[in-house]
């Protein structure tokens, strides 16, 4: 049974609540079985079966009580099936019950508990001893030189200070630590939002696809002797006629 | 002639005496009961159609018979015919409607499916065997000819019934 019920004492096992769906042709034989193996000996402490010969496949959904077993009994638990077909969705439960007083000393209310005070006698009582009462202890703590005392006062006080002194370095040190952490730890936030956002506005370009495939070229050019346009020869003409104009313009200033 | 009015005195004694009556008493405990472990849902897989199948997005109510005794009862349980709660509807509503053994707790209530008697929107099963069972109902509703149900809510009635044979 391993961990499936807690390990008290007095535990025991009054019922078990199975389910399983069975997958078969009515027309086979199939026995089930449901069983637990005997922890103490052979065979088994429970087997429950469920006879579906000749029967449609279907959930089966019992409660089979138990005369209170003792847990120590339950053995490794299966589910058998003898014939054709298929058990699935299968659970199992184990319904127990505690006996408080199985160990009648737990609880005062059992039957049969022994108050353990009546094996107490006068003879056996044994007096605890504090040496607090003693006057010989008490005696010997007491101070015997005040001037030692005080001095010794003093070098704790002297302790104590260093002891701060340290202390305070000691917090300093650790929130100088944490304030470069926080400053690292800030940083380093910023840098992952940044790359998470980059990632986020790039990749919905990347991930956009344009509709439409190929262009393909329409326009068809007919071999044939392409005329020359008069027009753009007298754009032509008159554009050099403006340049030679212009540099002329740079001889006339040296000129003067 | 003396003795007449003598033997009438004596026929008549019994007859002026007191009556008596003794009461008998006695309860009667069902050993069948109904219980309804899950109640159903309406699903709208169409605009024309409810449904409580799983695969039309409804949900099957499910009814547990106990029964403490064997070949005592039967179980019958009827499938809706009409909307118990509903918007005003002014078109036919066509009703169809099942009941089939969802769980058993004894493998040979599995054959009360083959054994069951079905007429209208009524399915009878001969609980041959001590222990529950649990059926499942599907009931499926189509408005018109394929005309949309009205929205609001509706409801619906499945009832079970155990009667002693």
């Amino acid at each position: 049974m391993g961990t499936l019920v807690p390990s008290s004492p007095g535990l025991s096992i009054n019922g078990v609540i199975y389910r399983y769906t069975t997958i078969k042709n009515p027309a086979d034989r199939m026995l089930v079985h449901l069983q637990n193996e005997d922890a103490t000996g052979d065979g088994y402490i429970f087997r429950e079966t469920d006879d579906w010969t000749g029967l449609p496949g279907n959930t089966i959904n019992k409660l089979v009580s138990v005369n209170n077993i003792p847990i120590s009994r339950w053995g490794d638990g299966s589910i058998e099936v003898e014939g054709e077909g298929q058990v699935a969705n299968a659970s199992l439960v184990y319904t127990y019950q505690i006996d408080e007083c199985f160990n009648p000393q737990s609880n005062p209310i059992c039957p049969g508990y022994i108050d353990p005070t009546k094996f107490l006698t006068a003879e056996n009582i044994v007096e605890a001893y504090d040496p607090m009462d003693d006057d010989a202890v008490l005696e010997t703590l007491e101070a015997t030189d005040s001037s030692l005392y005080e001095d010794e006062e003093e070098d704790e006080s002297i302790e104590q200070e260093e002891l701060k002194a340290s202390k305070d370095n000691f917090e300093k040190g650790l929130a100088a630590t944490q304030n470069a952490l926080t400053l690292a730890n800030s940083i380093s936030q910023e840098r992952i939002l940044s790359a998470m956002n980059t990632s986020v506005n790039m990749y919905s370009y990347y991930a956009t696809s344009i509709n439409g495939g190929v262009y393909k070229e329409t326009t068809n050019l007919r071999d044939s002797d392409l005329p020359d346009n008069p027009r753009g020869l007298r754009n032509g003409l008159a554009q050099q006629l403006l340049h030679e104009e212009m540099v002329d313009e740079q001889y006339k200033k040296l000129k003067f | 002639m003396v003795k007449y009015p003598l033997i009438l005195t004596a026929l008549c004694i019994p007859f002026a005496g007191n009556a008596e009556e003794a009461l008998i008493e006695g309860n009667v405990q069902s050993k069948c009961i109904i219980n309804t472990d899950i109640n159903g849902v309406y699903g709208n897989p169409a605009p024309d159609k409810l449904s409580t199948k799983s695969v039309d997005g409804g949900v099957e109510p499910t009814i547990r018979f106990d029964v403490a005794i064997a070949n005592y009862y039967m179980a019958r349980v009827i499938t809706p015919s009409s909307f118990s709660t509903s918007p005003s509807l002014t078109d036919v509503v066509n009703w169809t409607g099942t009941t089939t053994v969802g769980e058993v707790s004894d493998a040979g209530m599995s054959a009360y499916d083959a054994a069951k008697v079905t007429y209208d929107t009524t399915s009878e099963f001969d609980l041959t065997i001590a222990g529950s069972t649990w059926f499942k109902v599907d009931s499926v509703a189509t408005y018109g000819f394929g005309r949309a149900f009205p929205g609001g809510t509706y409801r619906a009635v499945v009832q079970a019934e155990c009667i002693a044979q």
